[in-house]
């Protein structure tokens, strides 16, 4: 903790080295948060990269009473700053959906481990949100991982709250419906 | 196993969220400082997008252009003026023997310098400066006798810049100019003067040198004329006294010429510089009117059939009717369209038979017919299917186009051209809003209207 605080003092007078030990120490996190919004794997590093130069720019409007805290605020006022990032790059490309695969060396799947099933499972369940469009996929991410109101999703996406709601619902159809065709694939290979 | 319920659904899915097996090793911390420390700023791609509209607005100034061309182009027959104008020819009390006598048309336009020489008793009339009326200009002049209205005039038509000498016969049916000191003059024309017949450089004779006073007019000339008789203005003091003139007849102008054309020609398209598909063609009319010499202006309509593939990304799947959740991977496709293209052609090189021109402009497409063999995913299935679309769009002025060609006559009337062509978009076209840009060669046949 005290280690983030000098961190964190360091780039408030944009110390180079600070900024890029928090930029190494949270890039991980941003990516993860950015991927799930955009599609495609380097839209996702230069969305990320955008994200920690608004930061660092803005470093100084972030504030934290509680320094007990101060790692869960930063990573908070962070993944709001990337999911904001994320989405203005979808608004300039117009919310248009992308196709293609996803090549395999953006993932990261340990091949022998107790959790190689489980990565891969949930490798499985973030491609089904990216197949999402991209409108839906947002709703989703927004409401259902990062916690927005769809009131917040109306007012940042310029849409109504009806919407938003909209969205969500066709969204949780789609992915209902892959999980439960994985779940009876799963029965049906257990028999 | 039953299906997961709405809660835990989202617990796994924010579970997998935090957890999913992503690769983060590629940060770039020297990208992220360089844009820090040297302050890039990065435009948003819509302003970018703005820009590229820009030029749209300087195609606006192609009809401001035709509307000066046409009004204010030197071509444009400007019929000349009768406006009552003198011309004085007076002298002032020459030092010297080389006395010159000045004359001035009197009034905006025209302006005329009279020299005579001592002792040649030649009075020079030239016409210095004609503003309104480009080619021949006239100078008509009249003869008095004494203070009495002259009774013969001589017209002189003069080339501006050039000097014109009058003189006149005293035959009863010439003219010339007087000096008011001498009341007679002996003028000697270069030629006679029928009624209404032009003179030309007569030479003018004048008894007195040093002062000469007269005034021109610009009227009709020959004996017995009704509508413009002259007066020559007596002067004894040498000063320049204006008359009456009036401007003669107007000067012959280039026509403005109407023609038409039957234009054919295959078309390549392609989308993004994607490979090509099948080759399509263009035929239909084509109306020009020439301008000026090198200037024309064309429209017409065509009717197109384009071919061409693109991949998903390209075309925009929001009015393609398509099943939820489906993203297009290609697109095989053709449309019939009739095109509507407005364009400038200026001739480069006029030989005497042939010419070489250059041509630009904008068209519209108005699609007719739009057919799409679509591949798509949907659930990580792969369909394929065709899809049709009439009449679904209208784009106008959307497509910039850019020729050269060649131009050869035939026959009395005709000429044959064959023009290589881009067609340049400035956003998607068609149902799909795909960029199609194309190229061919457009072969016509024109005639001018009589």
């Amino acid at each position: 903790m005290e280690e983030l605080h000098s961190i964190m003092e360091g780039c408030l007078i944009n110390d180079h080295k600070s900024q890029k030990k928090l930029y190494e120490r949270y890039y991980g996190y941003a990516l993860k948060i950015v991927f799930r919004y955009i599609y495609r794997y380097e839209k996702a590093t230069d969305a990320v990269n955008d994200g920690f130069v608004k930061i660092f720019r803005s470093f100084k409007k972030f504030e934290c009473a509680e320094k007990e805290h101060l790692e869960k605020i930063w990573m908070g006022w962070m993944k709001r700053i990337m999911i904001n990032t994320a989405i203005d790059e979808l608004r300039r490309s117009n919310m248009m959906p992308e196709i293609g695969g996803l090549p395999d060396h953006i993932w990261n799947i340990e091949d022998k481990s107790q959790g190689a099933d489980q990565s891969i499972l949930y490798k499985e369940l973030i491609c089904q949100v990216k197949k999402l469009p991209p409108s839906y996929r947002v709703a989703f991410n927004m409401y259902i991982i990062d916690g927005f109101s769809h009131q917040e999703i109306a007012e940042k996406l310029g849409i109504s709250v009806g919407t938003s709601k909209s969205n969500l619902a066709k969204a949780r159809m789609h992915l209902k419906k892959f999980i439960n065709k994985d779940i009876q694939e799963a029965d049906i290979c257990s028999l | 196993m039953q299906s997961l319920n709405d809660d835990d659904m989202e617990e796994l899915f924010r579970r997998a969220s935090e957890d999913y097996p992503l690769n983060t090793d590629g940060s770039d911390w020297n990208n992220v400082m360089q844009r820090l420390h040297h302050k890039e700023i990065d435009l948003p791609k819509d302003v970018k997008k703005s820009n590229d509209h820009r030029y749209l607005w300087l195609l606006f100034l192609l009809p401001i252009g035709f509307i000066f061309g046409i009004y204010f182009g030197n071509n444009k027959s400007i019929p000349l003026e009768k406006v009552n104008k003198g011309v004085n020819v007076s002298s002032p009390i020459g030092k010297s023997n080389a006395s010159k006598a000045r004359a001035e048309i009197s009034g905006i336009k025209t302006n005329a310098r009279v020299d005579h020489v001592t002792g040649a008793n030649k009075v020079e009339a030239k016409l210095v400066e004609h503003n309104s009326v480009p080619g021949l200009n006239e100078i008509k002049i009249a003869k008095r006798v004494g203070n009495e209205d002259v009774k013969k005039e001589a017209t002189i038509t003069v080339i501006p810049g050039s000097e014109a000498e009058v003189s006149t016969q005293d035959n009863g049916r010439t003219a010339g100019l007087k000096n008011f000191n001498n009341p007679r003059l002996n003028l000697k024309p270069q030629k006679r003067i029928e009624d209404e017949e032009h003179v030309t450089q007569d030479k003018i004779s004048s008894a007195d040198p040093d002062k000469i006073s007269a005034g021109v007019r610009q009227d009709t000339l020959a004996e017995g004329s009704s509508n413009e008789r002259n007066r020559i203005q007596p002067n004894d003091s040498g000063k320049s006294v204006t008359g009456k003139e009036n401007l003669g007849k107007s000067l012959p102008t280039s026509k403005r010429k109407l023609y038409y054309s039957f234009v054919i020609g295959p078309d390549v398209s392609t989308v993004k510089l994607h490979r090509t598909s099948n080759v399509g063609y263009s035929l239909g009319v084509m109306g020009g009117l020439q301008i000026s010499r090198k200037v024309a202006v064309e429209a017409g309509a065509l009717w197109d059939r384009k071919n061409y593939y693109a991949r998903g990304e390209h075309i925009n799947a929001e009015k393609l009717q398509l099943p939820s959740h489906s993203t297009v991977s290609k697109v095989d496709g053709y449309c019939d369209m009739i095109e509507i293209p407005v364009n400038i052609k200026y001739t480069v090189i006029t030989k005497r038979n042939h010419s070489w021109f250059i041509s630009g402009g904008m068209s519209s497409y108005l699609m007719q017919n739009e057919n799409y063999n679509l591949t798509y995913e949907r659930y990580g299935q792969a369909y394929v299917k065709d899809y049709e679309y009439k009449n679904a769009s209208k784009n106008w002025f959307s497509i910039v186009n850019i020729s050269a060609g060649y131009q050869t006559r035939w026959g009395k009337y005709a000429s044959i051209s064959v023009a290589p062509y881009i067609k340049l978009p400035l956003g998607g076209v068609g149902i799909g809003k795909l960029p199609i840009a194309s190229t061919g060669i457009l072969f016509s046949v024109s005639r001018s209207v009589h």
